[in-house]
């Protein structure tokens, strides 16, 4: 299921911790990279390739917000909404995503660009409320305006082709 | 419990009473042997500390916070508070916690009266609720036609998730997502598994609950009966609920016997067949070709002249009886009495497991709950418990998770039970003889060869058997001739030591032992079944499945040409569908009487419900024809008089009175212990790896979870929810891949 290079990876991966169960997050990342999320059939895999359940695999897989069980926009928009975040308007920020992109969170556009989704503490309280978009910089302090600016910088860049 | 090796005590004062408590016991176990009760959910007798629910905290002298008491270990001069307003108040506050989400539908929740959370918080939760935040509902779904989950319930006690890791060694259990949104479930919403339902009955609220039982009967209007399991040779021990004629629900949640709370998938769920609609309720007598309903006083006097004109034209060795290994001793004792009124010598049952050689050959006692518990070393041979005896494999894992046995198997067949195996022996078919010569200091080169196993294998088994100081060894059905007797006598093969070994054969009916007990093996099965028709003119067959086997349609013939064949069942078998008079039994849940289990131990059969239709138990049915033949039955119409007079026939069950059996559940029968001839065994293993089929390949297909354990008899095949289950194949067990990834073989 996965190319010879992630094979080789987790192989490698394997060798690096004393039980091969400890392997699983990076083994995970590594099956993300491929495709985007991690399907049941994929967790299955891995699953009889670490020599552990295929429920240890979901449990791990569910608790954690990075791994996606779904396929993802191109575009993934991680509002953060813990605490801090939350005090300094997150709901009000993941709200107004969710109207403006006519989804609801967890959801992705019908042009299959963007998905929004509610995630825990990323880390960044000081600038809160912020987002991060799919493993690259945040955005921070954001406001309404910052989001509109932030939509539209994405979707000319999808339309540019060079996102 | 940890404190079963401890004698020693220590003094601890609970709200300022001094009480003396076994030393190094856990805090809530010490109190509960003082009969106070601590409050907890995730706390369970038999399984790993979890802590997380917090509702067992007390307060410690000197220790700066609440403590839980399900992980503090009781110490001298401890001083504990469980009764102060600081405690009482903490335990208003997790209900208060608990109950956030919980939704408020006891009124029609299923576990409504026998439900640890409704009980902790009626005891100590407040009136009204001051969360106002909205809760998440969620619909009930069912995870497997047996199981349904009502996630919203759920107080994230994990006790199910441990039962399946932990007692069942399965795993299917996981909790999915996060914080406010965790919920208890599967890996695809659909449970893979071996469905035994032990995660429902230690769930402590109603989040998993029983599809056989959704909306059911209120617990508390239900009348219990605790009786003995009527499939496996493992003999648990299970809670019949009634109501009326109607059985409704099969469980051990509060399980005293040698199972504690354990039941398999058969055990749980396979009780339908008791009130299925398709049992023979009346007495079926042939006229003119047809059967047509009878009364009891007809079809009786019917069937002793009949049998009686038949020994008078033919002799009494011209009828032959048929007992089985699934009716009581009792029953299977007023069975013979027909025999003896009769004067015939035919008289047997169909075995599951050569118990005669096994028993003519056994080197110690029986293995009991506690042998294997407390075995160092346990010993599998050409069987698979995880399929045949759920229990015993319940049991013997326990100390091998524990790291306190070493589990050794060796088999022809890749069981499931190498999955814990220290060490696994792949033998080829056959080879067990060869391999236990191996054990028994033969040639290590020649045993080798004939088991299909490498000669180390052979040399690191026998020292670790030999190093065992408790050591169980479990002989399984694949073991035969003279592979069957030296296993049952390993001790005398391995090298003198000081060790006790003790046995269990791993036989498969539920009253396997009792029956070979009661019925001995006198006359062979196979060489009754093969004079049907011509030496043997009459029939009399209690609970014999006749044509099970593969010469189904040749015994059918041999029916055919009987003068004269009653058959008494539960079902209209096909064997009954020829028969000339068809008497109805009872099933194990009507009548009173005892079973013999896996490990020689008797155990009570009590009435759960009144005979459906005009059933009656087979104890009555056979002692009614001896009378009418003729004999002196003494125990007219009392159950516990047929067994007096068994125990007084059988000094093996001399000393397992019903008395003991109402104060201790499981008495083990005494039995002489064979003192086997070591030399003689010896030269038996050496006949039999000689004439070994050495190109014999080995079995590589693995045993698929449920080959076995899935398997329906007669009885499971009328129970609806089994048969519903299995045959279309909505309940499936783990994969062989996922199984075999699992499976950290050392050595094969």
């Amino acid at each position: 299921m996965l190319t010879p290079e992630r094979e080789k990876k987790i192989d490698e991966l394997l060798t690096r911790y004393p039980s091969s169960r400890s392997a699983l997050l990076p083994a995970l990342w590594v099956a993300q990279e491929q495709y985007g999320w991690i399907s049941l059939e994929l967790q299955k895999y891995l699953a009889i390739r670490l020599g552990i359940t295929p429920e240890q695999v979901r449990e791990v897989v569910t608790f954690y917000s990075m791994y996606n069980e779904r396929p993802v926009g191109k575009y993934h928009l991680q509002v953060c909404c813990t605490t801090p975040c939350m005090l300094m308007g997150s709901d009000d920020v993941i709200g107004y995503l969710e109207k403006k992109l006519d989804i609801r969170r967890g959801q992705t556009t019908a042009d299959g660009l963007f998905t929004v989704s509610q995630v825990e503490c990323l880390g960044s309280c000081g600038t809160a409320p912020m987002l991060q978009v799919n493993r690259e910089k945040y955005d921070e302090n954001l406001t309404y305006e910052k989001v509109d600016a932030l939509v539209d910088r994405l979707r000319a860049q999808a339309e540019g082709g060079n996102g | 419990m940890s404190t079963d090796t401890t004698t020693q005590t220590c003094t601890i004062t609970v709200d300022g009473v001094p009480v003396v408590v076994p030393a190094g016991a856990l805090l809530i176990e010490a109190l509960k042997m003082q009969g106070i009760d601590i409050p907890n959910f995730c706390y369970y007798h038999n399984l790993p500390a979890q802590a997380s629910c917090r509702m067992c905290l007390v307060r410690i002298e000197k220790m700066p916070r609440l403590q839980p008491s399900c992980t503090t270990v009781v110490r001298d001069g401890m001083a504990v508070e469980i009764n102060t307003p600081e405690i009482l108040d903490m335990r208003r506050g997790m209900l208060e916690f608990m109950l956030a989400n919980h939704p408020l539908d006891c009124p029609v929740c299923d576990r409504g009266g026998e439900c640890e959370l409704q009980d902790n918080a009626f005891k100590f939760g407040r009136v009204d609720a001051r969360f106002t935040e909205e809760k998440h509902p969620a619909p009930d779904v069912d995870i497997s036609p047996f199981i349904y989950n009502d996630a919203q319930r759920c107080v994230f006690c994990y006790r199910c998730i441990r039962v399946c890791d932990i007692w069942m060694d399965v795993g299917a259990l996981a909790k999915l997502n996060r914080g406010a949104h965790e919920t208890i479930g599967t890996f695809d919403g659909w449970l893979d598994c071996e469905h035994c339902g032990n995660c429902v009955d230690v769930c402590p609220t109603g989040t998993l609950l029983h599809t056989s039982y959704k909306f059911g009967p209120r617990p508390w209007t239900l009348d219990e009966t605790e009786t003995t399991c009527s499939y496996c040779a493992d003999g648990c021990r299970v809670r019949l609920g009634s109501r009326g004629d109607t059985v409704h629900r099969s469980i051990a949640r509060d399980g005293t016997g040698i199972n504690e709370e354990f039941l398999c998938v058969k055990g749980r769920y396979g009780f339908g067949y008791i009130n299925s609609g398709e049992r023979v309720t009346q007495p079926l007598v042939r006229k003119n070709g047809e059967l047509h309903p009878a009364t009891w006083d007809d079809a009786l006097e019917h069937v002793a002249k009949r049998l009686g004109e038949v020994s008078k034209a033919k002799g009494a060795d011209a009828v032959a009886v048929l007992g089985s290994t699934r009716i009581t001793n009792e029953g299977n004792f007023a069975v013979a009495e027909v025999a003896k009124a009769i004067g015939t010598p035919n008289i047997s049952y169909e075995p599951d497991y050569d118990l005669s050689t096994f028993m003519k050959s056994v080197g110690g006692r029986l293995a009991t709950k506690a042998d294997v518990l407390s075995a160092d070393v346990i010993f599998v041979i050409g069987g698979d418990p995880k399929e045949d005896q759920p229990l015993t494999a319940h049991h013997l894992v326990q100390p091998v998770f524990k790291g306190k046995a070493a589990l050794y198997v060796a088999s022809s067949r890749l069981v499931r039970i190498r999955k814990r195996a220290s060490k696994f022996v792949h033998l080829r078919p056959g080879g067990e003889a060869a391999l236990l010569l191996g054990l028994a200091g033969g040639s290590l080169e020649v045993a080798a060869k004939a088991a299909g196993c490498a000669p180390s294998d052979i040399e690191s088994l026998r020292s670790s058997l030999e190093g065992g100081r408790k050591v169980v060894v479990m002989v399984g059905s694949d073991c035969r001739g003279a592979a069957l007797e030296a296993a049952s006598s390993l001790g005398t093969l391995l090298a003198q030591g000081d060790r006790e070994v003790t046995y269990r054969p791993l036989v498969f009916d539920n009253n396997s032992i009792g029956a070979f007990d009661v019925l001995g093996q006198g006359v062979p099965y196979a060489s009754i079944t093969g004079s049907l028709g011509d030496s043997i003119s009459a029939l009399y067959a209690v609970g014999a499945d006749l044509m099970d086997g593969e010469d189904a349609e040749a015994v059918r013939a041999r029916l055919g040409r009987l003068d004269f064949l009653v058959v008494q069942d539960l079902f209209m078998t096909d064997a009954a569908l020829l028969a000339e008079v068809v008497l109805p039994a009872s099933t194990y849940a009507e009548q009173d009487g005892t079973f013999t289990n896996i490990a020689g131990e008797v155990q009570r059969v009590h009435k759960a419900i009144d005979p459906v239709g005009s059933t009656r138990p087979d104890w009555l049915i056979a002692s009614q024809i001896a009378r009418l033949l003729g004999a002196e039955v003494k125990y007219r119409g009392s159950v516990s008089a047929v067994y007096r007079s068994l125990t007084e026939s059988n000094p093996a069950y001399a000393n397992a009175t019903y008395v003991r059996m109402m104060t201790e559940g499981a008495v083990q029968t005494e039995r002489p212990s064979a003192s086997p001839d070591r030399s003689a065994l010896v030269s038996a293993l050496t006949s039999a790896t000689a004439a070994t089929d050495t190109t014999a390949r080995h079995n590589e297909v693995p045993t698929e979870m449920g080959e076995r354990l899935f398997h329906l008899g007669t009885i499971g095949k009328y129970s609806k929810l089994l048969a519903d289950a299995f045959e279309d194949g909505k309940a499936k067990g783990r994969s062989v891949e996922e199984e075999a990834a699992l499976i950290p073989l050392k050595s094969v």
